[in-house]
């Protein structure tokens, strides 16, 4: 053999190596898998620590067909009865890691072996059966595949209904509970979390040891979604009842001395923070940070800091805020933390720009928040909390285009909720339905069938009617029980569909508005571009005539660019009223009552609605008239919530005189006036004295007296189907006498036009 | 050239005074303003014999510009004068509606003047 032969083999072999060294990679961590766990059978008791190992190493493993089945066969060495809960571990974590790599196989194989465990004669199968069921929710969750998520499950939950299986019904509603937080759908998820818990028992001997297969309807699962609901609770914002809940929780783990790390504390803290009472915070979050094994929970630490941080950002501690914060961003890089973290979200750039704003350095909280939003972008509840600080910011910095563009974001991300919303939104309403119209009756047949059975035997005489009357006097307290239960399940339903539609009403009268507002804003934009241009040729003109020494001349000019800057400074202000105009009006209401120009309001709002239906209606045409009082000067409103009301008022006053404009009366101008007044004292009235009165009049066809005393009343509307949400003026009656303690009034004349009329105590 | 501007808000006459003012002071243009699509038809009604050429906003209280274009283009003046729309709302439909009524150009909001000044000085 030569030399060179040599040098060539040894070349030939070395590729060889390197292009199998990836697969030989794969193969010898399966190898050490394997191997370890014929060590552990051997032992007479499982390791539970080593075999945590194997498991989490399996699921950080990229498995095919013939590694799964070398896992799943060297998994099955675990038979001896309840030992046979190692190999089913080992299944669980061939699941996980297919989930993180391959959605569409992790479902089949997921359903399969939950075919497979359904004729298993494992102990406490059920447990394990309900830790593959609503895991399956995870691939389903995170591929955009939601509807046959809600698919698969509300099938799973009718089947469930039927036989009475409280563990699958538990499950059932806790998967469809997260789905519908997901698409923001936050009253609910909360519903559906309530209906999980119902299921469960409070029974502490009904608990399994082994994670993570838990006992569907024990007592740990129970307190588990008891606090999820508090989760839910604090991001609808309704802090105090979101402190209740997690408190329950919270309680639990202290009595039974839990050793584990918990989030519930942290959470407890956040929404002491958001509601204002900063007390105690501290105490809360501590727990967390000083846990026993914080150090093997980073994630658990980076979820607390940045709370702490808002915690140091509202008691005014800047400096500390930002080294925490720096901290937390120091932990997520050293362990590779992802934003959707097992604790919660973990968003610190949000609080950093939270802490710049605080500081008065916008534009690194503008860059802050736009980094933020890549980092969520699939949580999209958070992503439009940042779109819309956002747009707020870009605003305040007189950047309103790109203010507008955010707020555009803002928008597609709503839509885009919103068409989820209601693809899926009544899907478990009508499940429901159905299943209780089922149970009702089934329980009618059982009744008749009672009821016939004890007629047969009616010669047993007087025994056999005490017998009936009790039966009768059953079936009647069973009936009435049942219909009660389906009364209730239809109020919360009917509950959770009001907020929904007062959601959509707020947005859909925004979203007329937005269309206008994008064009809307170049009409001021045109006199700044085009004033500052000539303004720039004036000045040329005249140092030309500074030179020639004609004082009249420079004078002038002088006048000219005075007067031209005016202008400039009138629009962009009127601009920035524009886009601070819708801003306020998306922003849900800081309920806070603030001095405010109310003729300003009103003229905002009559041009917005005007503009906003024309963008959506081309041959839509009114004339606008006001008349507004001057001295009134500003007034204690809420301004977001009073603008809603005008807008209400303006935009259906359009809608009348457009209706009586189509329906074709001859020489017909349809007119649209707003008005404010302070208004006197009358003999009859002398409190009327300085209460202030708007008036938006119409010269539509009047109100039929008919319908009149309904117009105020939730979900009433004349117009046709799908037009009209029917909360309009139900909304602004609310708005104007209970957040106001004001007067809606209205006058009207059938043909010639309705007054609407709010007189606001000053 | 006469030209008629048309548009709601009334700061556009300074506008347009002051962009033009080399023009309006060598006698190249003169300028009448209308603040209504109403008034514009009133203004051409008493000028039935001028020759002029209308530039018109199309969102406006009352009568629209389109409107306006309408009457101008379909049932008023023979034969119609030359009419530019300029408008904020430059979407494609309110475009397609105005050149379908007769307008004779479309420009948009924030108007760039030296283009205005352009398509007028190749008209006349």
């Amino acid at each position: 053999m030569t030399k060179k032969k040599t040098v060539l083999q040894l070349l030939l072999t070395f590729s060889v190596c390197l292009l199998s060294g990836l697969l030989y990679a794969q193969q010898t961590r399966i190898d050490s898998i394997v191997q370890m766990l014929e060590q552990s059978k051997t032992k007479k008791v499982i390791d539970t620590t080593r075999f945590s190992a194997v498991t989490s190493l399996i699921e950080r493993t990229l498995l095919n067909d013939t590694t799964i089945a070398i896992l799943e066969k060297a998994g099955n060495g675990f038979t001896n009865g309840s030992d046979e809960y190692w190999s089913y571990r080992i299944k669980y974590s061939i699941l996980n890691s297919l989930i993180a790599t391959d959605k569409n196989k992790s479902l089949a194989y997921g359903k399969y072996q939950l075919e497979a465990l359904k004729r298993s004669k494992t102990p406490d199968v059920s447990f394990i059966i309900s830790a593959f069921f609503k895991q399956l929710r995870l691939p389903y969750r995170n591929s955009n595949m939601l509807k046959e998520g809600f698919q698969y499950y509300n099938e799973k939950l009718r089947a469930y209904k039927l036989k009475n299986d409280s563990a699958g019904l538990a499950d059932c509603y806790y998967v469809l509970a997260g789905f519908y937080r997901n698409i923001g759908l936050l009253d609910q998820s909360i519903y559906n979390m309530k209906k999980s818990v119902s299921y469960m028992a409070a029974d502490e001997n009904m608990d399994s040891r082994y994670t993570p297969f838990k006992n569907p309807i024990g007592r740990n699962q129970r307190f588990n979604n008891i606090s999820i609901i508090g989760i839910y609770l604090m991001q609808k914002g309704d802090y105090h009842e979101a402190i209740a809940y997690t408190r329950i929780k919270f309680n639990e783990d202290n009595r039974v001395n839990t050793k584990s790390i918990q989030t519930t504390p942290v959470t407890i803290a956040q929404a002491k923070i958001l509601s204002g009472q900063l007390d105690s915070v501290m105490y809360y979050i501590n727990l967390t940070l000083n846990h026993k094994e914080s150090l093997k929970e980073p994630e658990f630490i980076a979820f607390a800091l940045q709370i702490q941080a808002l915690y140091k950002i509202k008691t005014g501690s800047l400096d500390d805020a930002n080294t925490i914060l720096k901290q937390c961003w120091q932990l997520i890089e050293e362990n590779k933390i992802q934003a959707d973290a097992r604790p919660g979200t973990i968003a610190p750039d949000y609080y950093l720009a939270l802490l710049r704003i605080k500081q008065n350095r916008i534009d690194e909280a503008i860059a802050l928040l736009t980094k933020d939003i890549r980092r969520l972008k699939t949580q999209r509840l958070f992503v439009l909390r940042d779109y819309k600080l956002l747009a707020e910011l870009y605003a305040q910095t007189g950047k309103h285009e790109k203010a507008n563009e955010a707020y555009k974001s803002f928008i597609s991300l709503q839509d885009s909720l919103k068409a989820d919303q209601s693809k899926f939104g009544s899907l478990s309403f009508e499940t429901e339905q159905q299943m209780n119209e089922k149970e009702l009756s089934i329980t009618k047949l059982q009744g008749k069938n009672k009821i016939a059975a004890l007629t047969k035997n009616f010669s047993f005489g007087i025994a056999a009617l005490v017998l009936l009357l009790a039966a009768v006097v059953y079936y009647r307290f069973k009936s009435k029980q049942r219909a009660n239960k389906v009364l209730e399940t239809t109020l919360a339903n009917l509950k959770s569909t009001q907020s929904q539609l007062i959601q959509s009403e707020k947005m859909a009268s925004l979203g007329e508005l937005t269309a206008g507002i994008a064009h809307e804003i170049q009409n001021p934009l045109n006199f700044v571009n085009n004033f500052s241009e000539v303004n720039k040729e004036l000045l040329v003109e005249m140092k030309d005539e500074i030179k020639k020494g004609n004082v009249d001349e420079v004078n002038a000019l002088v006048d000219n660019v005075i007067a031209n800057e005016e202008k400039i400074n009138h629009h962009g202000k009127r601009a920035d009223a524009i886009v601070k105009g819708m801003l306020q009006h998306s922003r849900s209401s800081s309920g806070v009552k603030e001095p405010t120009d109310i003729n300003a309001l009103a003229d905002e709002y009559l041009r917005l609605s005007y503009h906003g239906l024309r963008a959506k209606d081309k041959s839509f045409n009114a004339t606008m008239k006001t008349d507004f009082d001057e001295s009134i000067g500003n007034i204690n409103i809420i301004p977001q919530d009073m603008g809603r009301v005008i807008l209400n008022l303006i935009t259906n006053a359009f809608y009348v005189v457009d209706e009586k404009k189509k329906s074709g009366i001859e020489g017909y101008e349809p007119t649209v006036s707003v008005s404010t007044k302070k208004l006197n004292a009358r003999p009859d009235d002398p409190d009327r004295r300085g209460k202030v009165e708007v008036k938006v009049k119409d010269n539509g066809n009047g109100i039929p007296q008919k319908v009149l005393d309904k117009i105020f009343q939730p979900f009433f509307t004349t117009k046709p189907t799908g037009q009209g949400t029917g909360l309009g003026l139900s909304m602004s009656y609310d708005i104007v006498t209970k957040g106001h303690g004001g007067e809606l009034k209205v006058e009207t004349r059938e043909g010639e036009g309705s007054e609407f009329i709010v007189i606001l105590h000053v | 050239m006469k030209i008629l501007v048309v548009d709601d808000e009334h700061d556009v006459k300074t506008l347009f005074e002051q962009r033009f003012r080399k023009e309006i002071r060598d006698g190249q243009m003169e300028f009448v303003f209308a603040f209504s699509g109403e008034d514009a038809l009133v203004y051409l009604n008493q000028h039935e014999h001028e020759a002029v050429l209308i530039l018109s906003d199309i969102n406006m209280p009352g009568m629209s510009g389109l409107q306006l274009l309408e009457q101008i283009k379909q049932k008023y003046h023979k034969p119609p004068p030359v009419v530019m729309m300029i408008t904020a709302y430059g979407d494609k439909e309110n475009y397609d509606t105005a050149m379908q009524l007769g307008a004779d150009d479309f420009l948009t909001k924030p108007l760039e003047f030296n283009i205005l000044k352009e398509k007028l000085k190749t008209i006349s």
